[in-house]
């Protein structure tokens, strides 16, 4: 049996083999999903704040050296979610479905508002809601309609850890 | 002091982690994520492969309709090929000697690449090359396929490279129109569409080509770009009129890439 610790690190490397498995298939039609992100909710809801913030830092971290991008964009956005999930969390429910709509779409924002000020603060113009929001929009409506799947696979993987 | 004080403060303390790494990496070591993302690509590459070909298997699923008339129509198909085979083998010869000539008095193609990944985020459009500096890949080299225009190449490690593709949103594409005067500039307009700029004055409807057109630039003049989708309305009094060009290749399905000398 695998420690906690090491089930963590399969459910990021499962979420990061899914994605590049639903990039792939859904081609230039889409942007895919964000599987990293819903992998990085399942890490952070079963450990405390103080250790889910570093993690969801280090996941986007590691998305962003994998996506040959600027360092930090991706793991601001992992961490701001993170933390909009744990603010989230004192107000409604995560395991009840409605509760799981709104962190899940309050914590997208988040990521996005994350991403949008490293880009803000690298001066990167490109990077702006008017021009990515043909990534952004259908990025969003796809993970939120894949998360219910999602979820359930991430978390039996996590959950196996307790 | 309170759990939530605790909280916020190793928050604050990642925000300005994050800023810190995004600053120093873009001014001290901005080849540090390229290379790193090219060593650990074929790693990831594989669901991205097994991706791709899933979404070909459904495809021809759906397609198929007949076998048996499908495997007769292939049959007299592979004949016919096989003739055309032998044809293809004379005409290839004559044609690496062309090539040999242009490879020495113009561009010339360095290297055919095989296209290993595709980056893992929806933001950036970059593809992985499984060659690099041994092949003869370097920074800044243009790549390119029969259909059209790829990208340029911004990192490079022994056996593999990062392509910044033209649908990257930090793309930056010189382009004329193909069948008219008229200058501009694409950018990369993800998931699947380019912005091009270009003056007002200039004639343009959709189904117009657009090609490569810096004189100076990163790319060879003359490469199809794509083709214009929709021409976006000009207020009066603007300085640029707006396209959307759909690009000649479509990224996702590519499996080798021609790699050029480059400008």
């Amino acid at each position: 049996m695998l420690n906690p610790f090491m089930r963590l690190v399969l459910l990021i490397v499962v979420a990061f083999v899914l994605q590049g498995f639903v990039s792939g298939l859904l081609g230039d039609a889409f942007p895919p999903p964000d599987l990293i992100y819903l992998a990085t909710l399942v890490m952070v809801a079963s450990v405390s704040p103080f250790l889910g913030l570093p993690l969801a830092f280090l996941v986007g971290l590691l998305q962003d050296l994998l996506s040959a991008g600027y360092p930090g964009l991706h793991a601001v956005g992992l961490l701001l979610a993170a933390y909009s999930f744990y603010q989230l969390s004192r107000l409604v429910h995560w395991e009840e479905l409605a509760g799981q709509a709104v962190i899940l779409g309050g914590s997208f924002v988040a990521k996005w508002l994350g991403v949008l000020l490293i880009a803000l603060w690298l001066q990167l113009g490109q990077f702006n809601p008017l021009t990515l929001w043909s990534v952004i929009v259908p990025e969003m409506l796809l993970t939120l309609l894949i998360a219910p799947l999602a979820l359930r696979v991430f978390r039996q993987l996590a959950d196996r850890s307790k | 002091m309170s759990h939530i004080l605790w909280r916020r403060i190793l928050l604050a303390g990642l925000l300005l982690l994050g800023l810190l790494l995004a600053t120093v990496t873009r001014q001290s070591a901005p080849t540090l994520p390229g290379e790193f993302a090219a060593s650990i690509a074929p790693l990831f590459g594989f669901s991205y492969r097994l991706g791709q070909n899933t979404r070909a298997s459904l495809a021809a699923l759906f397609d198929r309709r007949d076998l048996r008339a499908e495997r007769r129509r292939l049959q007299v198909e592979l004949q016919q090929l096989r003739q055309e085979n032998q044809r293809l083998t004379l005409e290839n010869r004559r044609l690496q000697a062309t090539l040999r000539v242009q490879a020495v008095q113009g561009l010339g193609v360095v290297a055919v690449a095989p296209v290993i990944d595709d980056d893992p985020s929806g933001l950036y459009r970059r593809l992985f090359l499984g060659a690099g500096s041994r092949q003869g890949l370097r920074v800044g080299m243009p790549v390119t396929t029969a259909n059209g225009l790829v990208g340029v190449i911004t990192e490079v490690t022994p056996n593999q490279a990062v392509v910044r593709t033209i649908l990257d949103p930090e793309s930056r594409v010189g382009v004329r129109l193909a069948n008219a005067p008229g200058r501009g500039i694409a950018y990369g307009a993800p998931p699947r569409m380019l912005r091009v700029e270009i003056a007002p004055e200039a004639s343009v409807k959709p189904g117009d080509k657009v090609v490569s057109g810096a004189i100076q630039g990163l790319y060879p003049a003359g490469i199809t770009v794509g083709t214009v989708e929709r021409v976006l309305p000009t207020a009066p009094g603007a300085l640029k009129k707006v396209l959307l060009v759909r690009p000649a290749v479509q990224l996702s399905l590519l499996e080798e890439v021609q790699v050029l000398r480059p400008l």
